[in-house]
């Protein structure tokens, strides 16, 4: 029994403990709006916050997050929209939106995670995911955007 | 245009909702006790609280399906179209375009319910207007409508539609024939052409979205099917109990296309695939793929070899060989399917671009008939790309709920997806022109594997009778030609065409990807049109408007890429240049240049310009959204796209080695759309077919490399 917090409440789940936490959770408690898209940690598609930062949770094996505390997009479904989540609806960033639960926790994660930020440096924090629609020109319109609303652009 | 006439139909359901679809026959249009089961089409549900749920019968895959639909639909029936739910159609003959199928591919999308949902929508708004006419007893001219609201201004009344939900199905609806209801002029468009919105942006940053691979149900298990090393290749017999051992395994499957690993879930599967070994399973490769495709690459250089033709004395000849490899789909989610099979029905839950096709491969390979096959399209693909018309997932999910006795759940993962997927065909291209003055001729020559004579042998016989499989196998093989291999290599530029394509034939399998024949010969047509320039000395932008002197709407994006890229006034840097591309496929023209820098190895596309024109456009922002994202689905293809074989094996195995460009090596777009009244046209695939021409000729005018062969290397 693996016991850690996901989107602030506490929560046991009974896997062996590699399972990765990706497949603990879309299999084992059906919270499916994290995506599985490569199961090598080289797309991004399962990015959910491990204590705050960005994390490939299809590589990452459940017991590592003993006492941690997840959070998934369904986190950021619930309440009021982040301002991430706004201005990528603001400039329709998805279109087939397989990445995009992904593409919005990457974006959440590395907005939180410092005071300021440039353009560029937001740029490179974002390149990591992958998109096979091309959705990077929106991508970069709409965390530059997010980045003014939550007045974090250098 | 509807290709056959249609009849609007009405029910209601128990609960009071109004259903509205489309029959075939007068005869089958619901006048009285309509029954539901009448409308072999359903376009629209109203609930009493006047929700509109509206029926797409095409496959979202991220081209804005839905959107453009809802938009087209509440046009006509004035609904605001984001206040439209969409639902996605079961599949059912009557959807159907392509010989009665529900098939989404080809760019058709918008061409082919442009008219049809802007009929279903009149035929609802009219219907209510004379409804409300009569139970108000005044004259339906004196009736609007306003987003889902009656209004008779003279007395103040404003009635949601809903509340005629009972009378429209007492209307005598005689005068219903689609193709009799007068349509809106365009000047009159409130959301045509202006609604900017994706109806599906909100659900898909939080996580809300069911796609294939999300679906479950009671009981359901999970198979992950172990393939044959290479194409081609049998499974020759397998050790059970030593598998078993591996892990928590509840069921071994044999079927046709391999190993079936069933466990209670997908981790578990996988976890016992991983530990396979060698020895526990041994394949019949007697009939397999063999090849390297080094191999491979010179027995196509060698087919196409042609002697150059002879020449005037006042003509030269400019002669080129170019080769592109086999491409993997890669949609961001990989293939899967869930079936269900009772005694007097089955069922099938998955992503897919052609519905109706798992019905008929069903019905061909089981006892169950069509009215007991039920098909149930997810509502969102993650991303299609063609893949998601092939039938390779869909013979295996079907012989797997065929021999299981619990729903089961079919997995790819992302290495079954880049190891056992058909691709799109490697081909190697010759090239022969003479010019004198102007181009006296040109040859083409291409050698690839025929997507067409694969589909005729697979899927012509499931969706057409069988004299009609058999006579256009027997036209195709007879003319020579494979549709696909060939598709525009021909196009408006006033030239001398001669085309020719010679067949390949291996175990590979063979498909339809973005833009098909168009993601080869766009590249190879735009290359040798500046290499021929070249040789005439001329401007590769003059050179390309004096050939299309004729040919008005093709010219117009030409010139407008011009102007948006600065092509006369702009001074090149060291090592940096502008290239031009146009390529004319879908029915739609588009133009690009490609703003590129050449770093010692390193290819670098600062920027790309693109003017299409694709008609009249429902969706503007989606418009720009699809030419954008065809770029960078060409430019993947352009600088890294490939697929390889090791003695027949694929050697890519995932995304470190078949990278898809990353958002740092994305250049900014920008996109201009030509005003038009033309007949809407395709858009999800036009944008590829010119961008890696335009880099390719980008690159040859800043470093004086041709680079023939994708993708690019420069040295």
């Amino acid at each position: 029994m693996i016991d850690f917090e996901l989107n602030g409440q506490k929560e046991s789940i009974d896997v062996p403990g590699d399972t990765p936490l990706l497949w603990a959770l879309r299999e084992e408690k059906g919270l499916k709006g994290t995506k599985f898209g490569c199961g090598k940690g080289l797309c991004g598609a399962c990015t959910m916050h491990l204590n705050g930062t960005p994390t490939r949770t299809c590589v990452l094996p459940i017991m590592a997050v003993k006492g941690q505390k997840v959070t998934t997009i369904e986190h950021h479904g619930k309440g009021p929209l982040h301002p991430v989540q706004k201005s990528w609806i603001k400039h329709n960033v998805p279109q087939c939106g397989y990445c995009q639960s992904g593409q919005v926790m990457l974006a959440i994660g590395v907005l939180e995670s410092k005071e300021q930020w440039t353009e560029q440096e937001l740029y490179d924090q974002m390149t990591i995911n992958l998109c096979r629609c091309g959705t990077y020109n929106r991508i970069k319109l709409a965390i530059k955007d997010a980045a003014i609303e939550m007045g974090k652009l250098k | 245009m509807t290709t056959r006439r249609e009849f609007i139909g009405y029910g209601l359901t128990a609960s009071g909702s109004l259903l509205i679809g489309a029959c075939k026959t007068r005869s089958q249009t619901p006048g009285s006790d309509a029954p539901v089961d009448g409308l072999k089409t359903l376009y629209l549900e109203v609930t009493r609280e006047n929700e509109f749920f509206l029926t797409f019968d095409k496959a979202e895959m991220g081209q804005g399906v839905i959107t453009g639909q809802a938009t087209l639909f509440g046009e006509e029936a004035d609904i605001n179209p984001a206040t439209f739910k969409m639902v996605a159609a079961k599949a059912h003959e009557a959807y159907g375009t392509a010989l009665g199928h529900m098939m989404t591919g080809g760019s058709t999308s918008t061409k082919e319910r442009f008219t049809l949902m802007r009929q279903v929508g009149a035929a609802y708004r009219h219907g209510l207007k004379r409804a409300a006419a009569i139970k108000w007893k005044v004259s339906p001219q004196d009736i609007t409508t306003d987003q889902g609201n009656l209004i008779h201004a003279r007395s103040g009344k404003k009635v949601p539609y809903a509340a005629f939900n009972q009378q429209l199905m007492k209307l005598k609806l005689d005068d219903l024939d689609l193709d009799g209801i007068s349509l809106k002029p365009s000047s009159q468009w409130k959301y045509i052409g202006k609604f900017n919105q994706s109806l599906d942006a909100k659900d898909k940053v939080t996580g809300v979205p069911e796609f294939g691979v999300d679906f479950s149900m009671n009981g359901m298990r999970t198979a992950i099917v172990i393939r044959p090393p290479a194409f081609g290749g049998r499974l020759k017999s397998y050790d059970a109990k030593a598998i078993k051992a591996l892990g928590d395994v509840q069921e071994l499957i044999k079927i046709s296309r391999g190993l079936a690993i069933v466990c209670n879930s997908y981790w578990r599967c996988l976890k016992v695939k991983n530990a396979l070994t060698n020895a526990m399973i041994e394949w019949d490769l007697t009939e397999a793929h063999q090849q390297n495709s080094q191999e491979l690459l010179k027995s196509y250089r060698q087919t196409v070899e042609a002697p150059p033709p002879d020449l005037d004395k006042d003509q030269k000849l400019v002669s080129a060989q170019y080769s592109l490899p086999f491409l993997n789909h890669a949609p961001m989610e990989p293939q899967n399917a869930v079936g269900h099979k009772q005694k007097d029905r089955i069922d099938f839950w998955l992503p897919t671009q052609g519905p109706t096709f798992v019905q008929a491969y069903c019905e061909k390979h089981s006892d169950f008939n069509l009215e007991q096959i039920h098909v149930h399209n997810s509502k969102y693909l993650g991303g299609g790309f063609g893949r998601r018309g092939q039938m390779d997932y869909v013979a295996e999910i079907v012989e797997l709920t065929l021999k299981s006795e619990t729903p089961i759940k079919l997995m790819w993962s992302r290495e079954d997806d880049m190891q056992h997927s058909p691709l799109r065909p490697m081909s190697v291209h010759q090239l022969h022109a003479t010019i004198g003055s102007k181009v006296d001729s040109w040859q083409h020559t291409i050698t690839a594997e025929s997507i067409m004579r694969q589909t005729g042998e697979d899927l012509f016989p499931l969706i057409m009778p069988s004299w009609l499989a058999s006579s256009m196998n027997g036209l195709m093989g007879l003319a020579g030609v494979s549709p696909m291999t060939t598709e525009g290599a021909e196009q408006p530029y006033d030239l001398p065409y001669d085309v020719d394509s010679i067949d390949q034939e291996s175990p590979v399998p063979v498909t339809f990807w973005r833009s098909v024949g168009n993601s080869h010969n766009g590249f190879v047509v735009e290359s040798f049109v500046d290499e021929v320039a070249h040789g005439l000395a001329k401007d590769p932008l003059e050179f390309r408007l004096d050939l299309l002197k004729t040919q008005e709407r093709a010219r117009k994006v030409v010139e407008k890429v011009a102007l948006m890229a600065g092509w006369t006034s702009y001074e090149s840097p060291k090592n940096r240049a502008l290239g031009l591309a146009y390529h004319y496929s879908f029915n739609t023209h588009c133009a690009q240049i490609a703003d590129v820098e050449v770093v010692g190895e390193t290819i670098k596309v600062h920027k790309v310009f693109a003017a299409v024109d694709c008609g009249i456009v429902v969706n503007p922002d989606i418009v720009v959204k699809q030419v954008q994202s065809g770029i960078i689905f060409g430019l993947t293809a352009a600088l890294h796209g490939q697929i390889t074989f090791n003695q027949g094996a694929i050697t890519q195995s995932n995304f470190h080695d078949y990278p898809l460009l990353k958002l740092h090596e994305t250049p900014d777009i920008d996109v201009a759309i030509i005003k038009s009244n033309a007949e809407a046209t395709g858009i999800g695939e036009p944008g590829l077919p010119p961008i890696a021409g335009a880099v390719g000729n980008a690159i040859f005018r800043a470093t004086g490399q041709r680079c023939r062969d994708l993708p690019f290397q420069v040295s």
